[in-house]
């Protein structure tokens, strides 16, 4: 990797053009005030500022968040403080346009009171963004902004409280002092801004050597790509206020307990006051409210290594999906480890994590929708080779590019760099989506369903070239499926997923002749065969669907739909044991089901 | 006998690039009691054979011309003298007995007591198939309303809780809309809809795609008992040939708007006859039996508006010969149906 | 929740936001430079006596939250201020020209609604057809003509060149009743009336069954590629009760939302339509009192619009829980 392989600066530029901004704004402020103080009274002027604040305001903000996309929590905060800050710009200007006319002061004056509380507002969520971003490696400590936030407040009330004085000794010294104060704080933030975009920039050439300096001892590391570990996901479940508000069995009870109240009047007994009882209706709303989750990830360890295809099988709502965006770094885990070639996940910085995403690619599952239409194929396989600066030559580019599409055989590739998606036929788009996820030599590439769109005819073509690349390319593979007849062509090893969990994995065709858990036996034998002689098992061993993965069953997840279940199955939860080499099977009952 | 024959047909799409030929010449017959499965890629144009048996083609589709001949028409044309004004100022010789029994000769208002009656269809219940305003007992009363008007409301409500018992639906169910169902019991209460009132044939357009394994298997097993206890005649379309074999005793393999091949269920999986079923059978991972090796047919399937002249596989095949490119090839009789391959005709000729 | 605990989510909602409309407007009121206290003490014009009643009965002297507790309490025995250019209450200016709004848009509102939904209906099912491609002409037509010139140009038809070529007929251009009309019997005055009416109305409705039934085809034609119109159709139904059993009933969904939107402007009035007809309604008003500075007018005809607006929103809503299933469980 050299240094241009370096993913842009853009964002420590902005940081940087943020604090001069900040600078320059303290001087324009200077003059301004001489201004003002030797030719009297130019409201305009104001204007000018506010809208020189909110320009480096801006600028700020759209610094913050180039650093911050790639963290949620972050980028949610950036996205609340830079609301906020819109607001405040906005109301700002209004106040300061209204101070114009005369007849519109009392306006104004509310107005641009309520701008300074939602001046404050705005930068506490900046002050917060930092102490974020502080957390994960930078290390940005910026009270200055609360500092910045509060004074402006103080300072107006000062000269509210001034002005009612009528005294101008009083006037001017809280005058000076607010525009004093107001220029050195900008100073300090400009300032302040400018120093944390060289730490950003140390940070970041940082990463780039420690991931550069890791990768070559990792080649030892078992060849493991990609490990999982305990890895859980929980969605909560906000369920609607008003429904738990007006359920019904609430209002029963608090029904009750409010006639006991009117009643205990005339007999003076002690019952819960009315303020009490408020109290605990909602307070158990907001209880009940968070308790809520979908389990669907839920304490799942696997292993990818080099070179091999793993498979995730199971219903739709198993989980499969959002393992695969969890191991995509595109949704946080709520618990366990992600080892990416041997670096935790969750001790990597943003722009860590920025680096090691270059090396994982997904594949789409619907190609008719993940392909841009206004693209070329030549621009959608380039872009992540134009995005990341790996290669700047338009004519290397174009190689590169033929050379990958000729891979996944679109041959010949000058048939197709040219041609937009809609001329492509699903199974030609579908290779163009393999082929936009090989450019980069990726370490590790998750395929979500990436052929069930497709038809029969076109779906081994495909499935052979992502086979084909995987070995050739030495990939690390998660393949993503509810169709086990298509995980055994494609796969090495198979997990079965159930309601969050993984209830059996094993080698392919150990796991496709032999399965030991009764639920992957309901779903091998579920697998329509396309041999008339070979009839589906007559009596499914299961009964019903899937239940939600909201109330999951105690026990073992199965066990409701088992036909193998006794007491111990509901309430002890059964742990991967490894049965046989490499064969794993969380079932208490294994070995009698076995036997039987 | 055949209860339902397809002779011929041909279904167009009128566009402004040209006409798109959906269906080419397609004919086929189904028995009583059979189960026909109607395999092929997505755009080959097994639905749009089947919704011109409905005749429910919208525009621009348009059906150029075939015969459909079903055998129980008559049955429709004295079932239903009353007619509305506009068909009595058509057809003014409703009630001659010389009609034909070909349903493409029937008019709308006949053709709309054919519908739900005498042929039923199911449609994909994962998507909107369900109306999502009305309850799903209510949907399946409807049938009965229209096609017996002097059954008595409570009567039809116990008729639709028998038929939704019968397809494995609780009762209680009716009342629920279709958002509160789940996938499998959508396509069972479609099911149900279709068969409520009895029909001699029941068309089932991909009625368990999008579904889950298990509940795949669940709600083909129901669809096969109940084809059983009813002794009902099915055409089954799908892309997926495992659930062909599972449920079918005919197949028949479409490609590109052109029936290729169409013959007993068995036969064709041991010994296709057609290069395009061969591939196809190859091309389907299985997960029973030893892995083995999958074919790729390679190339894609081709734009419709205008197709590869010849055998619309040429381009793909890997036994194509010169023949093939230029001549269309005809029906070949083969052990229980027929194959249009050239491979074939030459044989025969030569025969 | 079911369909109850939709409903009095939806009444919450709805009394909270009435509750914040006027709120706002109250003090919007008060923000407006030349507030009331003002007004009062520098107008010539009222009388004194009247002024301190004025002055008291709204408690203008009071302090600005106590003056905020004075409003709603009149605002509850349904007093909604005193409109100082017209010399009366509010209440009694907007009574005087509310029936005509309502007489003109009321009944274009309910023709258009009605006749547009099904007119909407009836054109999409023909979707390509010659009736269709002409709707579709129309309505873009008529569009690209501004509502008033359309007013203007049906003046200067129906009731300038009509007189002037000497035909036996012809509409009024002005006013809603001829003067001096209250004397006459009570059919001689309702049709004199009506006769008023025709012109506003025609135009209005025109342009409001046009663009009902743009907004009704629009819908239904969405509605018409869904999966369960081919299953009503496989079911035997004929194309009648495919249209209305199944495919309305999905695509009138937005519409009912749309017509309780719509209830709230009928106050609002058609400000230009009424301006050329010089029809006395409340737009008219409206108008001249927002140019002339009579706030409490303005701030009565705000809460009364608001408070229709949500009203209409909130049976819309109502109606929409009853129609769609799917809405009262999410």
């Amino acid at each position: 990797m050299t240094s241009s392989e370096i993913s842009d600066y853009s964002s420590i530029r902005l940081m940087r053009m943020a604090g001069f901004s900040f600078l320059g704004l303290a001087i324009i402020f200077v003059v301004l005030e001489i201004i003002v103080v030797f030719f009297g009274e130019l409201s305009y002027l104001s204007i000018i500022t506010s809208l020189l604040l909110s320009l480096s305001v801006v600028i700020l903000v759209l610094s913050l968040r180039k650093v911050a996309l790639q963290t949620p929590s972050i980028r949610r905060n950036v996205i609340i403080a830079s609301s906020w800050l819109i607001g405040y710009i906005f109301l700002t200007i209004i106040s300061e346009t209204f101070f114009v006319f005369l007849i519109l002061q009392v306006a104004a004056f509310v107005i641009g009171l309520i701008s300074m509380l939602v001046r404050i507002i705005s930068f506490t969520q900046l002050n917060n963004t930092f102490k974020r971003l502080s957390k994960i490696g930078y290390n940005l400590d910026s009270q200055i902004f609360l500092l910045y936030g509060w004074f402006a407040v103080l300072s107006t009330v000062a000269l509210i409280v001034s002005v009612y004085t009528l005294n101008l000794t009083v006037i001017i010294a809280v005058v000076i002092t607010t525009v004093v104060g107001e220029i050195s704080l900008l100073f300090a933030v400009g300032y302040k801004l400018i120093q944390n975009s060289n730490a950003i920039k140390d940070i970041f050439e940082g990463v780039q050597k420690r991931f550069l300096d890791d990768r070559p001892e990792l080649e030892d590391h078992e060849n493991i790509v990609v490990e999982a570990v305990n890895l859980e996901k929980l969605f909560p479940v906000i369920s609607g206020f008003f429904e738990s508000i007006f359920s019904i069995e609430r209002i029963k009870n608090t029904g009750r307990a409010t006639a006991k109240y009117f009643s205990s009047i005339f007999s003076k007994e002690r019952t819960k006051t009315i303020k009490e009882l408020t109290r605990e209706y909602f307070g158990k709303v907001f209880e009940e409210r968070e308790k809520l989750f979908v389990h669907a990830v839920d304490d799942v360890s696997f292993r990818i290594h080099k070179r091999e295809t793993f498979g995730l099988v199971g219903e739709s709502g198993c989980g499969k999906s959002t393992t695969g965006l969890l191991l995509l770094y595109l949704l946080e885990s709520t618990g366990g480890k992600i080892f990416f070639k041997g670096l935790d996940s969750s001790e990597l910085s943003v722009r860590e994590l920025k680096e090691v995403r270059r090396y994982i690619q997904i594949i789409f599952q619907n190609p008719y929708e993940s392909l841009s239409p206004r693209f070329s194929i030549l621009d959608i396989i380039a872009e992540p080779l134009r995005l990341l600066n790996i290669e700047t030559d338009e004519a290397k580019i174009e190689e590169k590019v033929k050379e990958e599409l000729e891979s996944v055989g679109l041959i010949p590739a000058e048939d197709f760099i040219d041609r937009f998606p809609h001329e492509l036929s699903g199974g030609q788009r579908q290779r163009v989506g393999v082929a936009r996820a090989f450019i980069l030599d990726p370490e590790f590439i998750v395929a979500d369903e990436p052929v069930s769109m497709l038809d029969v005819s076109i779906r081994v073509g495909v499935l052979k070239i992502m086979r084909q690349l995987t070995l050739d390319r030495g990939t690390a593979f998660l393949f993503i499926t509810h169709d086990l007849a298509l995980a055994r062509v494609m796969c090495d090893r198979i997990a079965v997923m159930y309601l969050g969990r993984i209830v059996e994995q094993g080698p392919t065709e150990e796991l496709i002749q032999k399965p030991i858990h009764p639920y992957a036996k309901a779903l091998i034998a579920g697998v329509p065969k396309p041999d008339p002689d070979a009839k589906r098992t007559e009596e499914l061993p299961i009964i019903g669907e899937v239940p939600s993965g909201i109330d999951v069953p105690a026990g073992c997840r199965f066990n409701p739909r088992c036909p193998f279940a006794i007491d111990k199955c509901k309430i002890y939860d059964p742990k991967l044991e490894e049965v046989e080499e490499n064969h794993l099977v969380a079932c208490l009952r294994y070995k009698e089901i076995n036997d039987m | 006998m055949a209860l339902l024959e397809v002779k011929n047909l041909k279904t167009y799409f009128h566009t402004r690039a040209g006409s798109v030929k959906a269906v080419d010449n397609v004919s086929f017959k189904l028995g009583k009691g059979e189960v026909l499965g109607l395999a092929g890629e997505s755009g080959c144009g097994k639905t749009t054979t089947c919704l011109s048996i409905m005749q429910m083609i919208d525009f621009p589709g348009e059906i150029m011309e075939g015969q459909i001949i079903y055998e129980n028409a008559f049955e429709v044309i004295t079932e239903n003298p009353s007619k509305s004004f506009r068909d009595r100022i058509f057809n003014r010789n409703v009630e001659n007995k010389k009609r034909t029994k070909n349903l493409l000769e029937f008019s709308e208002a006949e053709m709309r007591s054919i519908r739900g009656n005498h042929i039923s269809m199911v449609f994909q219940g994962a998507m909107n198939a369900l109306n999502p305003v009305h309850r799903v007992g209510n949907q399946i009363q409807e049938v009965l309303n229209i096609h017996e008007p002097e059954l008595e409301k409570d009567e039809a409500w116990d008729k639709v809780i028998d038929i939704l018992e019968t397809v494995g639906i609780d009762s209680v169910r009716a009342r629920d809309y279709p958002h509160q169902l789940s996938g499998g019991m959508k396509q069972r209460a479609l099911i149900a809809m279709a068969l409520v009132n009895n029909p001699d044939i029941v068309i089932a357009d991909e009625p368990v795609t999008a579904l889950d394994v298990i509940v795949q298997a669940q709600v083909l097993k129901a669809t096969k008992e109940l084809q059983r206890k009813f002794d009902l005649s099915m055409i089954m379309i799908t892309h997926d040939l495992s659930v062909i074999a599972e449920v079918c005793e005919t197949l028949a393999i479409m490609y590109a708007g052109k029936l290729v091949e169409y013959g007993d269920l068995r036969t064709l999986f041991k010994e296709p006859f057609h290069p395009y079923t061969q591939a196809l059978i190859n091309a389907f991972p299985s997960i029973a039996g030893p892995k083995k090796d999958l074919y790729d047919i390679g190339g894609f399937p081709p734009d419709l508006r205008n197709p590869p002249s010849g055998c619309r596989f040429h381009p793909r095949c890997s036994k194509a010969m010169p023949i093939c490119s230029k001549k269309e090839p005809s029906n070949t009789p083969i052990k229980n149906g027929y194959v249009a391959c050239w491979l074939y005709e030459e044989e025969e000729k030569r025969k | 929740m079911g369909l109850r605990g939709y409903i009095a989510k939806k009444l919450f909602f709805a009394a909270v936001a009435f509750f914040v409309a006027i709120t706002i407007v109250f003090f919007l009121y008060h923000v407006i430079p030349g507030n009331p206290a003002n007004i009062f003490a520098t107008d010539r014009t009222v009388n004194p006596d009247q002024r301190d009643a004025l002055l008291e009965r709204w408690g203008l002297n009071e302090p600005l939250w106590k003056q905020y507790g004075i409003f709603l309490r009149n605002l509850f025995q349904g007093d909604l201020g005193f409109s100082y250019l017209q010399k009366m209450p509010v209440t009694d200016v907007i009574g005087e020209s509310l029936p005509w709004t309502l007489l003109l848009l009321g009944t274009s509102f309910v023709l258009n609604a009605v006749i547009g939904i099904f007119l909407g209906a009836f054109v999409a099912w023909r979707r390509g057809s010659k009736l269709d491609t002409g709707f579709v002409l129309t309505y873009n037509f008529y569009n690209a003509i501004p509502l008033f010139f359309v007013g203007m140009l049906f003046i200067a038809l129906f009731s300038f060149y009509v007189r002037k070529w000497g035909w036996g007929f012809y509409f009024p251009a002005y006013g809603a009743q001829t003067a001096g009309s209250s004397e006459w019997g009570f059919f001689p005055r309702l049709v004199d009336i009506l006769w008023h009416l025709a012109l506003p109305l025609t135009v209005l409705t025109i342009a409001g069954i046009l663009g009902w039934s743009w907004f009704m085809r629009g819908n239904l034609i969405n509605i018409l590629t869904e999966d369960y119109i081919k299953t009503a159709r496989a079911k035997g139904l004929n194309e009648n009760q495919v249209l209305y059993k199944h495919a309305f009933r999905n695509a009138i969904l937005p519409v009912v939302t749309n017509i309780g939107m719509s209830i709230g402007g009928l106050i609002g009035g058609a400000v230009l339509i009424e301006t050329v007809f010089s029809y006395p309604g409340t737009g008219r008003m409206l108008y001249e009192a927002l140019i002339r500075h009579d706030y409490p007018l303005v701030q009565g005809a705000f809460i009364i619009i608001s408070g229709l607006t949500l009203l209409g929103l909130l049976i819309a809503e109502i109606i929409y829980g009853f129609i769609d299933p799917r809405i009262r469980t999410e």
